[in-house]
């Protein structure tokens, strides 16, 4: 069926992602869930009389049915080839299910605590392999094993969780399970706190910012301008902070080429607090009349879109000694994209006077713009793997009620 | 996807098993300035299967039809070894068939391009319009004999506008979700006017100082504290775990108010049955302020409320339409009891910490209220608020309540929601803000 489809005479594309994914659930180290998805989906996407078309099916058998779709679900194009790919294969830690002890993990994440209600424990381990066939021949092929590891422990007045993914096991168990227990220790009593002061946001919360700070170099939406940074790149915006994608990297996202088959690279996006450039797909490029940086990322629902792979963060280095560190906060799903608008809840956190923790916090609102508040940003010298980044601990300036 | 052969393989392996079969037909379609940015239709389908077996459920999902992947994805999951204590009670042994029809727009993309005329007004320089719907098909069959087959049609139309001046940007964004008719219905004049004159005017605006103030949430607001401080903190499955700071509040007063869950009402979080084939009811979570009852599934109840996103999730404790009840204040009314507050409108977004009883969610935007009246306009704040004491510091509720359609994304899984209530007046909320 793949073959004949191939010969058509426009070009086309065949993108088949198959992924296996097991997780385990336990609920106070007892096996609880045990959920497996299986899945192969084929995505199509053609080029014809000046226009984009994509599709998608579940069986080869559709794949007609795909095809004659993916004629009608079409949007206007002014290219009339897809990228080159030169033909290749990139893999990432494959490591087999069977050689891991999924019950084992479960026991070595155990928190031992008075007063424990629950502890939660998901371990998941996906396995996917991606592959695009084009049809003047060409053909790349991705593998990848990703495991995760996450845990919560609800206790009388709190419930904390904490989870990472990534390619090591055991550092993510020591991760998970040393987290959770520092985070236990550092909320036991509660304290009240508002007024001005240094946050430090913790690795996933650093990451969610960092998060939000990317999608102001989606090159449509600056294209468009319709983003904070559209007017701001090449200047001065932030602090002394570097941002950079890096692709290769053993960090959860990895990958050798992006969804129009185009090889990824490494990339300052922030150099010294000025924003470089903006990054585009193939045909956001095409559209704007720029070139692909190899951020080609789309979900079914669309027939293009732009996304970044792993990132590493780095900056002016400083000890934080009084403050607020934000474990978990609310909000940053609800964050206005296009302004840098954020109104934030930090939802538990941790009170430190002179470097000592004084006690729990939780409720505490945080509002203000994403470039105010990376204007003077600071980083602690505690870089770590979270998930796809690589980063230290942000400190902000803020004023909490 | 033969269900018959799929079940009598199941039949000598699980306890209990149920399998959900699901067919979505999707459309959608989005301008970006007047310039088609997407067109798409599709048909997703898939299976799931879940098996209790030795206190253990087992789930399995696919897109496949193969029954030799199947066939061993279920001998895999039922061999991995491991002894659980989970039970379901009460499994749904009802036969039915359920169909809700549609009267959707014919030509949606002229519409878009209708609305996208609309809401140019003033600095609006960027508009973002799409329009989706989605008609999911869903059949369920049990161990115990259940056999329900739905069809359920739903529609919305987004907007996104930003507004651009002397490098400043203000953006705006809505969504207009409805079950039966045509989403472009609900969306009037009256609405497009005050989302536009509100994004210009927001150019010059500035933020809220933080602190505690008196104020009156719009409707849309008042139906995310009902779902977020509420709904969330009353599922069965944070109350069993005690993952809810309301676990042991039953029968206790948490206010003047009464909250409700209802599938049975026509709202965007309307079903007949649940996604575990027991029939949706209404459900007095709160009434008259006495906390009376939780939302349920079989797993951590007798059901009625167990909902998936798809076939690739297994169902837990869910919401489905959940409003605050109408009361007897007049407009004026609630605005003559405020000497200095503020008046929030619109939904960007919230979310709750259902153990430490904490929630925050956000407005698109607010009024200054001096002296019993509006004043001037502020951007977006957030209301950061404990469930215990946001529901007595209630002391007002509006006489009209209205119901908006959301996507609630409980443990990642999104579902369709109604969510609403009329406008409450809360004394000393905590509002976020900038010095």
């Amino acid at each position: 069926m793949i073959e004949t489809l191939l010969k058509v005479n426009h070009p086309l594309r065949i993108h088949i992602l198959e992924s296996k994914t097991l997780t385990y659930k336990f609920k106070n180290q007892k096996l609880d869930i045990i959920e497996e998805n299986l899945s192969r989906v084929y995505y199509i996407r053609s080029i014809k009389e000046g226009k984009l078309g994509s599709a998608y099916c579940y069986c080869e058998e559709d794949i007609p049915k795909a095809y004659s779709c993916s004629l009608k679900n079409t949007v206007p194009f002014n290219a009339k080839e897809f990228p080159e790919m030169k033909s290749r294969k990139s893999e990432f830690y494959r490591k087999e299910l069977k050689d891991l002890p999924i019950n084992e993990l479960g026991e070595q994440l155990t928190i031992e605590t008075k007063d424990i209600i629950l502890q939660e424990t998901e371990i998941t381990y996906r396995e996917t392999n991606y592959k695009i066939l084009d049809n003047t021949g060409e053909e790349l092929v991705s593998e990848k094993n990703v495991i995760g590891v996450r845990s919560s422990v609800t206790l009388p007045n709190r419930e904390i969780w904490y989870g990472n993914s990534g390619y090591d096991t055991d550092f993510l168990i020591d991760d998970v399970k040393g987290t959770l227990e520092e985070r236990i220790q550092n909320t036991e009593k509660f304290t009240q706190f508002s007024g001005t002061c240094d946050v430090l946001l913790s690795h996933e919360q650093s990451s969610n910012l960092i998060n939000i700070i990317l999608e102001g170099f989606i090159g449509k939406e600056v294209e468009e301008k319709n983003t904070w940074a559209w007017d701001k790149f090449g200047s001065q915006l932030f602090s002394e902070i570097f941002i950079k994608e890096v692709p290769e990297a053993p960090l959860s996202a990895a990958a050798g080429f992006d969804d129009d088959g185009i090889k990824t690279y490494e990339k300052t996006l922030v150099d010294k607090g000025i924003l470089t450039a903006p990054v585009y797909d193939y045909y956001s490029a095409k559209k704007y009349g720029k070139s692909s940086t190899g951020n080609g990322f789309f979900v079914p629902e669309n027939s293009h879109g732009i996304g970044f792979t792993n990132i590493e963060v780095n900056g002016k280095e400083t000890e934080f000694e009084n403050g607020i560190i934000a474990y978990d906060i609310l909000g940053f799903h609800t964050c206005n994209k296009i302004t840098g608008d954020l109104k934030l809840v930090i939802s538990l956190g941790a009170l430190v006077k002179n470097g000592e923790v004084i006690g729990g916090v939780r409720n505490l609102g945080l509002s203000g713009n994403l470039v105010q508040f990376m204007k003077n940003v600071r980083v602690t010298k505690n870089k770590k793997t979270y998930e796809r980044y690589y980063l230290p601990e942000l400190i902000l300036r803020a004023t909490i009620v | 996807m033969d269900l018959d052969k799929i079940a009598s393989y199941l039949d000598k392996r699980a306890d209990y098993w149920d399998i959900f079969y699901e067919e979505t037909e999707t459309f959608s379609i989005a301008l970006r300035n007047l310039k088609l940015e997407k067109y798409q239709k599709h048909v997703d389908k898939g299976i799931g299967i879940r098996m209790l077996v030795n206190g253990v459920i087992r789930y399995l999902s696919t897109e496949t039809n193969e029954w030799s992947v199947i066939k061993n994805g279920i001998d895999r999951l039922i061999n991995i070894s491991g002894r659980g204590s989970c039970k379901l009670s009460e499994p749904s042994s009802i036969k039915d068939k359920y169909e809700l029809s549609a009267k959707f727009p014919e030509n949606p993309k002229e519409e878009l391009k209708t609305l996208t005329e609309q809401l140019q007004r003033g600095k609006i320089k960027h508009i973002y319009v799409s329009y989706q719907y989605e008609k999911r098909r869903s059949v369920f069959i049990n161990s115990e004999g259940a056999e329900i087959a739905q069809i359920i049609p739903r529609n919305g139309v987004f907007y996104e506008i930003t507004a651009r001046e002397n490098g400043k940007l203000e953006s705006l964004y809505r969504s207009i979700r409805s079950l039966e008719e045509s989403a472009f219905k609900r969306l009037n004049e009256d609405i497009i006017n005050k989302d536009t004159n509100a994004v210009n005017t927001l150019l010059k605006a500035g933020y809220v100082r933080p602190g505690r103030y008196d104020i009156i949430i719009d409707e849309q607001l008042a139906g995310v504290l009902a779902h977020e401080a509420y709904g969330h903190a009353l599922e069965a499955d944070h109350i069993y775990y005690k993952q809810s700071i309301l676990w042991n509040k039953f029968g206790e007063k948490l206010g003047e108010f009464t909250l409700v869950d209802s599938p049975e009402t026509k709202g965007f979080g309307h079903y007949k049955y649940d996604d575990e084939g027991k029939p949706g009811k209404t459900r007095f979570l709160i009434k008259d302020g006495i906390l009376q009852e939780k939302i349920e599934d079989i797993r951590f109840g007798k059901g009625g409320s167990g909902r998936r996103e798809s076939y690739e999730y297994v169902p837990i404790p869910r919401m489905s339409n959940t409003y605050f009840s109408e009361g007897n204040w007049k407009d004026d009314e609630l605005f003559s009891e405020i000497k200095h507050g503020y008046f929030l409108i619109g939904v960007s977004g919230g979310q709750v910490d259902t153990t430490g009883g904490t929630f925050q969610f956000d407005c698109k935007y607010c009024y200054e209220i001096k002296n019993r009246e509006l004043g001037n306009i502020y951007k977006g704040t957030v209301f950061v608020g404990d469930i215990l004491s946001t529901g007595k510091n209630i002391v007002g509720i509006g006489d009209k309540v209205v119901l908006e359609g959301g996507i609630c994304g409980k443990q990642s899984q999104g579902v369709p929601v109604g969510d609403g209530g009329p406008k409450l007046l809360i004394k000393n909320a905590k509002l976020g803000g900038v010095e």
